[in-house]
């Protein structure tokens, strides 16, 4: 490979990892831009934009709607079936002509009774009739016509009748949001986890090489392993180790983790979890397989805990002791004794633990090979903790990684 | 783009949007302002998506789009906004770190090529496609900014050219 060939490659390689540097960059940037416009303050930029201008719109129709319906009553006002000259103004365009020729018109203004069941007369000046008169402005009797309204008239009473109708606002289509969930940015299929090469067998302190292909078109953000057995996880495979890249890119690439197995580690068939989330935070499905180590130590099981006492009805803000017995041939590494109430560990309703762990004491007193621990420990129950049945689960984990997580006794908690 | 692969509803278009659209915002405005860009493209594309769904080449023309609503994000003072001030942060990498300079030291249609070509895996017909040019074009601003940076590569010293201050 010649000099340039060598440095093109590379020119692309820093290519590629920009690209996906920008790719995730800009997904965690769109994320939190995301998140900050779904917050009930920052409200969806979008809808708010559209609301906006529904609100503009709806706002423009009431104006319309309102001033059509003003116009329309005066238009009921002038509208009243005038005789002038004997001759009925026969509907609302003839009126509307009338206006349009007239720059005054008063209405009323010489409106009197006749006296005679209901016949009104009224004073109507055209405008024209006025124009360069000194007086403009006001009825010029002689310019006036002498209109006559009939209310006696059943035709009359139905004068709204005769009314154009008021025009509807326009309807506009009903618009729909988009969707405010958090989208996905390129795709709803989570890392794809193939081709796991695991060992079947491997010897107690040898190094133990996982391999997987991972493919995403998002770009794999992390992926990794998780192994354990039936009663415990290796401290050196624990949980979510991280894998690292061999080939290809983190579009679809072989990853690889790597651990050491324990020379006393247990002799027992172990499995192994392989896990991949993306760029996107999408999941892959878990893998599952499983390998045997051989040549380790046989003790597979837990600590043992027998004797276990507690004092009984403590009130909220006690402090309660509790003892028990703890024995494992491989020697105890950790114990304690966690304490549920009616919610499990957490009080859902103070938000706090149901002990409070901060007082937790505990003593161990150990026989002189370490295999059986008389142990006491002391906690205060959380003054918020409400009385009731409360119950105590062993953890005990012993030297090899063995461990129990199970409940034990229960015990009163009484105001 | 074939016909086959054009949006048939919003919910297409959106998808587009963020699968070929958004990279090439990231690649020419850098992250934030693409993102943000991008985000003013969707409401259009929503606004207007009557429209844009009978277009034959939408990506084109929000790519268009884009580039008018860009101008008030881009001060005189500031004509290049990538990669964006994530980099500011801080690039741990210094090797990306003048990746990121080298490529900001193009012009953004020669940035907007390389990356898309060698970054996105892009043919050059989708390049062309989107950004309204032939393909001659396309290959012209790749063979020139690629020269760019092979010579930002071999000679690290080299100063960078048109980098304008950030």
């Amino acid at each position: 490979m010649t000099e340039f060939q060598k440095s093109d490659a590379d020119t692309q390689r820093k290519i590629r990892e920009v690209a996906d540097l920008l790719v995730r960059e800009g997904s965690q940037y769109r994320n939190q831009k995301l998140i900050q416009e779904v917050s009930p303050f920052g409200m969806m930029k979008l809808p708010n934009r559209l609301g906006l201008w529904l609100g503009l719109v709806a706002i423009s129709c009431g104006a319309l709607a309102f001033f059509v319906k003003e116009d329309s009553k005066s238009t009921v006002e002038t509208r009243v079936p005038v005789q002038l000259e004997d001759e009925l103004v026969p509907n609302a365009e003839d009126d509307a002509l009338v206006l349009e020729n007239s720059e005054q018109f008063v209405v009323g203004g010489n409106a009197r009774s006749s006296g005679d069941g209901g016949e009104v007369e009224l004073g109507f000046t055209a405008g024209t009739a006025n124009e360069g008169n000194a007086n403009e402005g006001i009825a010029n009797e002689d310019d006036s016509a002498e209109v006559r309204l009939d209310t006696g008239n059943p035709a009359d009473e139905n004068v709204a009748n005769d009314l154009p109708t008021i025009v509807e606002p326009p309807t506009f289509p009903e618009l729909t949001t988009p969707t405010t969930s958090i989208p996905d940015e390129f795709g709803r299929v989570g890392p794809v986890i193939s081709d796991i090469a695991v060992p079947a067998v491997v010897k107690a302190g040898s190094s133990l090489t996982f391999r997987w292909r991972v493919a995403d078109p998002d770009l794999v953000s992390a992926t990794g392993v998780r192994v354990g057995w039936a009663s415990g996880i290796f401290s050196s495979c624990g949980f979510g180790e991280l894998a690292t890249l061999e080939s290809g890119t983190t579009r679809d690439g072989e990853w690889s983790y790597t651990c050491r197995i324990p020379s006393n580690a247990v002799s027992t068939v172990y499995s192994v979890s392989i896990w991949a989330s993306d760029m996107l935070g999408l999941t892959s499905d878990v893998s599952e397989t499983t390998f045997v180590v051989e040549g380790g130590n046989d003790d597979s099981s837990a600590p043992l805990y027998t004797n276990v006492s507690v004092e009984n009805n403590v009130s909220p803000g006690g402090t309660v002791v509790i003892n028990w017995t703890l024995a494992d041939p491989s020697g105890i590494e950790g114990a304690v004794m966690w304490v549920a109430g009616p919610t499990g560990f957490y009080n859902l309703a103070s938000e706090k633990s149901y002990a409070n762990y901060a007082t937790l004491e505990i003593t161990r007193d150990c026989n002189a090979v370490g295999d059986t621990c008389e142990l006491t420990q002391s906690v205060q129950i959380d003054p918020t903790s409400p009385s009731g049945v409360y119950t105590l689960w062993v953890s005990a984990t012993d030297k090899l990684g063995n461990k129990v997580l199970e409940p034990s006794i229960q015990f009163d908690v009484t105001n | 783009m074939s016909n086959d692969d054009l949006p048939d509803s919003f919910e297409g278009l959106i998808e587009q949007i963020r699968v070929r659209l958004l990279p090439v915002l990231w690649a020419k405005w850098g992250v934030e302002i693409g993102s943000d860009i991008c985000s003013e493209v969707e409401e259009y594309a929503w606004s207007h998506r009557t429209k844009i769904l009978e277009m034959t080449n939408p990506m084109g023309y929000l790519y268009r789009v884009s580039q008018s609503r860009s101008r008030r994000y881009l001060r005189w003072m500031k004509r290049n906004s990538f990669p964006g001030h994530f980099a500011d942060v801080g690039i741990e990498d210094r090797e990306i770190d003048d990746s990121l300079r080298n490529l900001a030291s193009l012009s953004s249609n020669q940035r907007v090529c390389v990356l898309l070509v060698h970054g996105f895996d892009w043919s050059y017909t989708d390049v062309a496609e989107l950004l309204d040019i032939n393909q001659t074009a396309v290959n012209n601003h790749l063979n020139r900014g690629l020269a760019r940076l092979r010579k930002g590569v071999t000679d690290p010293n080299s100063p960078i050219v048109g980098l304008e201050p950030s």
